[in-house]
């Protein structure tokens, strides 16, 4: 009833208000206009763009991959676990990853693992990843060789996933329909909603949000019909059975006992050199929710034979073990402390050759033949879905059973991954390298592709300002056509490749992609120039921003003059401006005539086009007399010298440019004089076997005629922070920016549209961009409470003597007018809400209040649209229902306020968020400048 | 004349409020927040500094009450004051003393007294201008941030030793003026000396005078608005080691907050491991308004956990009122737990 009032109060004050007069400051398109009174930013004339469809699918692929059971079996359940990853995993998020053994005797138990894991997507949203694994696990010694272990593992497991978006606005949105009980689990009683507000960014709330989600994950796999239409729209389930054999060797058995003592000493470290000989398979089921009616069923069948070695040394501290303990009847429980992980060396390779299946039906479950059909294939029989498809194609009945694609793959795969992880710091590289042979069936019959990929990813997290993340992509597919022997034409193993009849059968597609969601300028200015080698675009009309904030650095130089010699350690150089989330994608696609081309440069060409993109002497090296010199191959030490910092995840390009140079000089002298596309793409493999892929990029750059490379970058800004908003709205207008070259990138295969169709079970959109609600204006003004107000509800408020608080009619708050499209004006809305300040505490963000509001229109259609809607609220004084004690306090001290606003039509699927700034003092609204 | 016209100036200044500043023949005085008014990096500022003063300091006293143990309750007398005399932009003079005097409130009356000249130094070269700068004098050697913000009453519970060199030195600051910062310090004690002969018998490291070395080393990095982290050693020829960490974050709105570990070595210690050791974490708000907060946590080890959190009040520019919540609970063994309230009220400049 309350809410009711409050509501009513708001369209009558908003009326009230329309004749108050204002003043506005138009903040459009970049540009900020001063003035106090009001605050007004329009996003009206933005553009929207497409997601980018592969951003996460690798993500899960690597989430899927588990080299670390392989070796743990090395050393049975006891060996190390190295899957904490960060302090913020250590204190906080490990409470929802455990894993119990349960042992039969000293070589065989059972394993129960529970995981969660988050990946953020650039929409602002995270994809939350729930699993449950369970499953006998086998470990034992069979010899000792010179203090060396083998061993023999064996494990097997049933794996079931749940995989969900989740934003800020979905989470408490959520809470509204939940019982109170739910709520407050959902929470830890308040305690994740307080640890996030005092905090560093960093921390993640949904990290920890909802843990019985994570326990239910077992028994929501949608079998039926039913069960499906409890799923969250855009979201995936997953089981999976998979087992596998190991024969692991330890080396680090072998070292001497003064090395292994010496080890000991610095700081209790342990050190493993596992090394083992794997075969594993997998057989996966996945489920996504499409739309209401629509879902996809794919299976994924894999085998992978191969060798792995995984040394690491350092070690994990439990710190605080002991300091909480409790006894109930006879159970003692001890807290084992905070698991903190340091390994300044960490390092696992993997080498295998794998059998990869998978295939993709579509079914709309309103057809009761794709619903018998969705039941046969969640349980792993096709059969059905297959005769369904059949049946709508070839006697055009509406089955409602669509087939994709499959997609049967044979594949060489290489997987490193390499960091040091020091709790507070962690710097870690994952590179795959695989080649391919890829059979395509699709609706409009099958296909080859040979493909060679290079996936590189650099990240580095720490402990203040999360994670940022480098990914360097390149793929060289070919198009072709299998010849089966025509001496043994029944043998289906017994088969070539020849090139397809196309007049484009080659292409290399290499794709960059940054993100960044602490991002300062001296960052800002380094990812610009990271794109600049890339695409050798100019990018010259990016925002140009200075490094330091120049009014700070001469308040600090006035100020700090003064200082003695105590106070100035607190007087700290002014640092690079923090900007906010930054992010960046680009992609450069060369052709086959382009790379025919590239390779028929000459040597000295391919030289110094190596020179130029790793930084070393161009006139030098294209020289040949010179490249014979004594001096020139000296280079060569450097480069072995540098080489063992790799297990520190230390690479340098300018070290590693003679070994580079030479492999790939020599790699494209083979590719053009080969012939077959299966040694084609062999040499292929090998050319991208770089652990500089971006140089290797422009390497090819060079050397082509660049009118005739697509080039394309996309850029994403979204400016947060105390930074005063002129530099934020200088920030701001690289948000969506496009820079493109050359002739316009090729439209999509048939082999990516595909893979396309893949990367949709990887959650990259679970609704198309257009079909979300926009925030396309924010007004922000003062408002005083319409006279006609004179409490606010039966019961609410009262004060002491139980009478309702009663406030001044005179005094102005806040009020915002938020003009919202795609909406339906008859519907409720759902706007999210969430009020920062700049924070006082600055290690950690000050989050004042946090709502989902539920609105109904103050004026349908403002600007003549059907589907759009103004929607208005009190944020501050006796009407806002944010009201609280915290809240009011700040308010009536008086400060600079950031408003991030969010709509939503369901609870959802939400808007992108919008973020409002402004000072307001004593009833006095001004922009920050 | 000159004389008489330079103090009346400078008495207005003291008494004028926010404006806090007056000339007088050849200089300029300013008190408190001093502030120059032309930006000093560039010529035409540099050349208008000329000789100015800066004066800040504050006296007054505390009342703090324990809870629980009556005859405890104290009261503390302070006075604290700092003289900076700047001659250009290259060379200085900076002195600094303190005065503070803790009486029990009940019972007699002891001679507390603790009168220290803090800092009497000159310096060539500014650390916030200049890439290098000298001090020398009697100064501090430069270790871990040692910075409270908490009452008198409060700080009189510090363990100084954890900070403490001999007295007479000289550091050089290094700055790359981008983020990096290293100081040099070296200083003696020509009071402190101990005999060659008795020395020996202890340990042959402790002969002779009080000297003593130190580094310091801080990083800048953008992190929320602007952090520092701080690394130190200390170490004295008469067998004192001391090792620092810190971190420093000041707001764009001078919002500060600091981390300080400090562990302090006595050598030779037989095999032993005790030494001295403090955890701070401390929080200074900007003053907004009248007033700022102050919350600060100490845990020194086998000493003591204590905490406070206060309001600090300006009134009329110079009046300053303290109100500080206190817990503190004891770490020797005997489980001693107390809570005290303090209230101060002193003056400014």
């Amino acid at each position: 009833m309350r809410w009711l009032n409050i509501l009513l109060l708001m369209v009558s004050a908003a009326r009230a208000g329309a004749e108050e007069e204002e003043r506005v400051v138009d903040r459009k398109a970049g540009t900020a206009k001063g003035e106090g009174g009001s605050v007004q930013v329009d996003y009206a004339e933005e553009e929207e763009l497409p997601v980018d469809e592969s951003s996460y699918f690798k993500s899960f692929e690597q989430i899927l991959q588990n080299p670390a059971l392989i070796t743990s079996l090395a050393g049975g359940a006891d060996a190390i676990n190295r899957s904490v990853e960060s302090l913020m995993d250590s204190l906080f998020y490990s409470v929802l990853d455990n894993e119990k053994n349960f042992y039969f005797n000293d070589n065989a138990w059972f394993n129960a693992t529970l995981k969660r894991d988050v990946l953020t997507t650039t929409q602002g949203a995270y994809v939350i990843v729930d699993r449950v694994n369970l499953g006998p696990r086998y470990s034992k010694v069979l010899w000792r060789v010179q203090g060396v272990p083998i061993s023999l593992g064996l494990d097997g497991s049933a794996e079931v996933m749940q995989i969900y978006l989740r934003n800020d606005g979905m989470r408490l949105a959520e809470q509204g329909d939940l019982p109170t009980w739910r709520r407050w689990l959902n929470n830890w009683f308040g305690i994740v909603p307080g640890l996030s507000a005092v905090l560093p960014p960093s921390f993640n709330q949904n990290e920890l949000y909802d843990p019985l989600k994570q326990l239910e994950t077992p028994f929501v796999f949608p079998l039926s019909v039913d069960g499906f239409n409890t799923m969250p729209i855009g979201s995936i389930r997953s089981y999976a059975l998979s087992g596998g054999v190991q024969l692991p060797v330890d080396f680090g058995g072998a070292l001497d006992k003064s090395s292994k003592d010496l080890i000991y000493k610095v700081g209790q470290l342990d050190q493993t050199l596992p090394y083992a000989i794997f075969r594993r398979g997998d057989h996966r089921i996945n489920v996504l929710r499409r739309d209401e009616h629509t879902a996809w069923v794919g299976l994924t069948d894999s085998k992978r034979v191969g060798h792995l070695v995984s040394p690491y040394l350092g070690k994990k501290y439990s710190v605080l073990k002991g300091a909480l303990a409790a006894t109930v009847f006879k159970w003692h429980w001890v807290w084992p402390g905070v698991p903190i992980a340091v390994f300044p060396v960490e390092l696992s390779f993997e080498q295998a050759l794998a059998d990869l299946y998978d295939q993709v039906y579509e079914y709309d479950l309103r057809k009761p033949e794709a619903r018998e059909a969705y039941e046969a294939a969640v349980k792993g029989d096709f059969v059905p879905s297959r005769n369904r498809w059949l049946d709508s194609v070839e006697k055009k009945l509406e089955t409602g059973v669509v087939f994709q694609f499959t997609r049967a793959q044979v594949r060489k795969e290489e997987l490193l991954h390499n960091g040091p992880n020091i709790a507070v710091y962690r710097r870690d590289r994952q590179a795959g390298h695989d080649s391919a042979e890829i059979e395509i069936t699709d609706a409009e019959g099958k296909f080859y592709v040979l493909e060679a990929t290079r996936d590189v990813t650099d990240k580095r997290w720490d402990i203040l300002v999360g994670e940022q993340e480098k990914r360097v992509q390149g793929s060289v597919a070919l198009k072709v056509r299998k010849v089966v022997s025509k001496a043994h034409p029944d043998d289906d193993s017994d088969y070539t490749f020849a090139f397809a009849a196309d007049p484009d059968p080659v292409g290399l597609t290499a794709t960059l992609g940054i993100q960044d969601r602490y991002t300062d300028v001296v960052e800002y200015d380094q990812y610009l120039d990271d794109v600049r080698f890339f695409t050798d675009l100019p990018i010259a009309d990016a925002p140009v921003i200075p490094t330091k904030d120049h009014e700070l650095e001469l308040t600090r130089r006035k100020v700090g003059f003064f200082a003695d010699t105590r106070d100035n350690i607190a007087t700290l150089h002014v640092p690079p401006t923090y900007l906010g989330a930054f992010g960046a994608q680009a992609i450069v696609h060369f052709d086959a005539k382009t790379l025919e081309s590239v390779l028929e440069t000459s040597e000295d060409q391919k030289w110094e086009a190596y020179a130029k993109a790793y930084g070393t002497d161009a006139e030098a090296w294209k020289d040949k007399n010179r490249r014979d010199t004594l001096l020139h191959n000296a280079s060569w030490f450097k480069a072995f010298a540098l080489y063992p910092m790799r297990l520190f995840n230390w690479r340098y390009p300018t070290a590693d440019a003679i070994k580079d140079a030479s492999d790939g000089i020599a790699t494209m002298a083979t590719i053009d004089k080969l012939a077959s596309p299966r040694a084609k793409i062999e040499a292929f493999y090998q050319l991208l076997a770089s652990d500089h892929p971006e140089r290797l990029v422009r390497v090819l750059l060079n050397l082509a005629d660049k009118d005739k490379v697509p080039r394309k970058v996309v850029f994403t800004a979204q400016p947060k922070g105390a930074a005063r908003a002129e530099i934020k709205t200088r920030f701001e207008q690289l948000n969506k920016m496009q820079f493109s070259d050359g002739p316009p990138l090729p439209a999509p295969t048939r082999y990516s549209r595909a893979k396309q169709k893949l990367a949709n079970f990887y959650l990259d959109h679970p609704r198309d961009a257009d079909d979300k609600p926009k925030i396309s204006r924010v007004l922000v003004t003062t408002r005083t409470v319409p006279a006609s107000v004179r409490a606010l509800s039966e019961g609410a408020d009262e004060g002491a003597d139980g009478e309702p608080k009663t406030f001044l009619h005179d005094e102005s708050h806040v009020y915002f007018s938020v003009a919202i499209q795609r909406i339906d004006p008859k519907l409720p809305l759902r706007l999210f809400v969430r009020v920062e300040q700049a924070g006082r505490l600055k290690l950690g963000k000050l989050e004042l209040a946090e709502k989902v509001l539920e609105l109904t229109p103050a004026d349908a259609s403002p600007t003549g649209k059907l589907n759009a809607a103004t929607y208005d609220f009190f944020l501050t004084g006796p009407m806002s229902p944010l009201t609280g004690f915290l809240f009011d306090e700040a308010m009536a001290d008086g400060d600079e306020l950031q408003v991030t606003l969010a709509a939503s039509r369901d609870g959802s699927v939400w808007s992108e968020q919008r973020v409002a700034e402004f000072r307001f003092d004593h009833g006095r609204l001004e922009p920050i400048k | 004349m000159k004389l008489v016209r330079s103090s009346g100036a400078l008495i207005l200044a003291l008494l004028s409020g926010p404006a806090r500043g007056a000339s007088f023949a050849g200089g300029h005085l300013q008190t408190g927040e001093c502030a120059l008014g032309v930006d000093p990096a560039t010529q035409d500022g540099a050349d208008a500094i000329g000789v100015v003063f800066c004066a800040r300091g504050n006296a007054g006293a505390e009342i703090t009450a324990v809870t629980g143990a009556p005859k405890e309750n104290f009261w503390t007398r302070f006075a604290r004051g700092s003289l900076g005399a700047y001659y250009g932009e290259y060379l200085a003079l900076q002195g600094r003393a303190h005065l503070r005097d803790v009486i029990l409130l009940v019972g007699p009356v002891r001679p507390n007294l603790e009168r220290e000249t803090d800092l009497a130094i000159a310096q060539v070269g500014n650390p916030v201008l200049h890439r290098f700068s000298l001090q020398a004098g009697r100064m501090p050697l430069p270790f871990g941030l040692d910075k409270t913000w908490a009452p008198e009453s409060y700080q009189r519970f510090e363990n100084r030793e954890l900070w403490a060199s001999p007295r007479y030195g000289a550091a050089l600051a290094i700055d790359n003026k981008v983020n990096t910062r290293l100081d040099l310090g070296y200083a003696e004690d020509p009071k402190t000396v101990v005999p060659r002969a008795i020395a020996s018998e202890a340990d042959p490291r402790r002969a002779g005078r009080l000297a003593a070395g130190s580094a310091r080393l801080s990083y800048d990095f953008a992190a929320l608005d602007g952090s520092r982290v701080v690394a130190s050693g200390y170490g004295e020829n008469h067998g004192v080691r001391k090792f620092g960490l810190g971190l420093v974050n000041v707001s764009r709105r001078n919002d500060t907050t600091e981390v300080e570990l400090a562990r302090r070595i006595e050598e030779p210690n037989g095999g032993r491991s005790d030494y001295q050791q403090l955890l701070r974490i401390a929080y200074a708000g900007a003053v907004r308004g009248a007033g700022r907060w102050v919350v600060q946590f100490d845990d020194e080890r086998f000493r003591f956990r204590m905490g406070m959190i206060g309001q600090e009040l300006r009134l009329f520019d110079v009046g300053l009122v303290r109100i500080a919540l206190v817990y503190q609970k004891s770490e020797t063994g005997d489980g001693k737990k107390r809570w005290m309230l303090t209230t101060g009220l002193g003056a400014q400049l």
